[in-house]
């Protein structure tokens, strides 16, 4: 892709970044904490500055990692102003029986539901740093290399934040096997 | 780097738990309404961006402009107050002078010639008799 020139040229590169990398910006943006009613908007966001920056772009440069970076700059400010209003950004996604109530007796379902409230759980543990190696890592399925690629960071700083992240991640799971288990053993008692 | 592995792999030191959890947020692509619904509203927003900004200079043009006339104006009636000021200052000298030089004029007007005398008054009565008994106790011849 090259710079464009004209107003046409401008809304047409953008049209056709908008459609390689709506669904990239929309993962990431959830990724990073965004929760379900905001996601829109943090999406418009996203896109109005890569509307405006757009004849500022270097186009050698790979589109993906200045879209990531706007994603989190983005989500960074919106969890900035959750916290000035004292709301909780990174709150649960929604639940699976809100968006399709016929899969709610569902037990797979259910279950497929308290994991993302497990994840987000861990996720919200973070900060917005882990969270991006992390997600960026284990979810997107991207190498370390691209990870450092993408947040602008040194390759030792990908692996550091990911070792703390997924430190993080397993004593929140362990937190939940741990509950788990004594609600069991409650259970138990009961009987 | 190489050597970190996602703890999706099967080959990963993660468990089967861990695991599970990662897989329930693999699935986080938009609804393929989401991106129109986006798209719509961020086409709104960017056609309004340059009519907004058309309108906000052309604002601030008139504006300027206004500001111009308005300054201009009130030049035009500074001065036209100016003018009146001097002119009610002026007049009012003028009435007043007029009105001190008539009050003067009036208190040391001789009496016209013309005007009859003025008829004299008789004496009050009670004074009249008044003398008369003086009179009348000096005229009373003497008791002896």
């Amino acid at each position: 892709m090259t710079r464009p020139e004209s107003h046409v040229d401008r809304l047409a590169s953008f049209e056709l970044i908008y459609r390689q990398h709506f669904a990239f910006a929309w993962r990431s943006l959830r990724r990073l904490g965004i929760c379900e009613r905001d996601l829109n908007d943090a999406a418009q966001d996203v896109f109005l500055v890569v509307y405006r920056k757009l004849p500022e772009f270097d186009f050698e440069h790979p589109i993906g990692t200045w879209i990531y970076a706007i994603c989190l700059r983005v989500a960074s400010s919106r969890r900035r102003s959750a916290v000035q209003r004292h709301e909780q950004l990174g709150d649960a996604p929604e639940p699976l029986e809100k968006l399709e109530p016929a899969l709610a007796a569902d037990a797979e379902t259910q279950q497929l539901s308290e994991r993302r409230a497990l994840l987000a759980a861990a996720l919200d543990a973070m900060s917005l740093e882990q969270r991006a190696v992390f997600t960026l890592f284990e979810l997107e399925g991207r190498t370390g290399e691209e990870v450092a690629e993408l947040l602008g960071v040194p390759a030792p700083t990908v692996a550091s934040r990911l070792r703390l992240a997924r430190e993080i991640f397993r004593r929140s799971i362990e937190r939940h096997r741990a509950r788990e288990h004594f609600e069991l053993r409650r259970m138990g008692g009961e009987r | 780097m190489s050597e970190l592995k996602h703890w999706l792999d099967d080959s990963s030191d993660a468990d089967e738990l861990e695991r599970s959890i990662l897989r329930a947020g693999l699935e986080a692509d938009p609804p393929p309404a989401k991106r129109d619904e986006v798209w719509t509203s961020l086409m709104a927003t960017v056609a309004v961006a340059p009519l907004a900004a058309a309108t906000l200079s052309a604002q601030a043009a008139s504006a300027q402009a206004a500001g111009a006339g308005a300054s201009k104006a009130a030049a035009v009636w500074l001065t036209v107050g100016k003018g009146f000021l001097v002119g009610l200052a002026i007049y009012g000298a003028a009435e007043g002078v007029t009105e001190i030089s008539s009050r003067f004029s009036s208190r040391h007007a001789p009496v016209p010639a013309a005007l009859p005398a003025a008829p004299r008054t008789k004496a009050p009565a009670r004074a009249t008799r008044r003398r008369s008994l003086v009179h009348g106790i000096r005229a009373l011849p003497h008791a002896s």
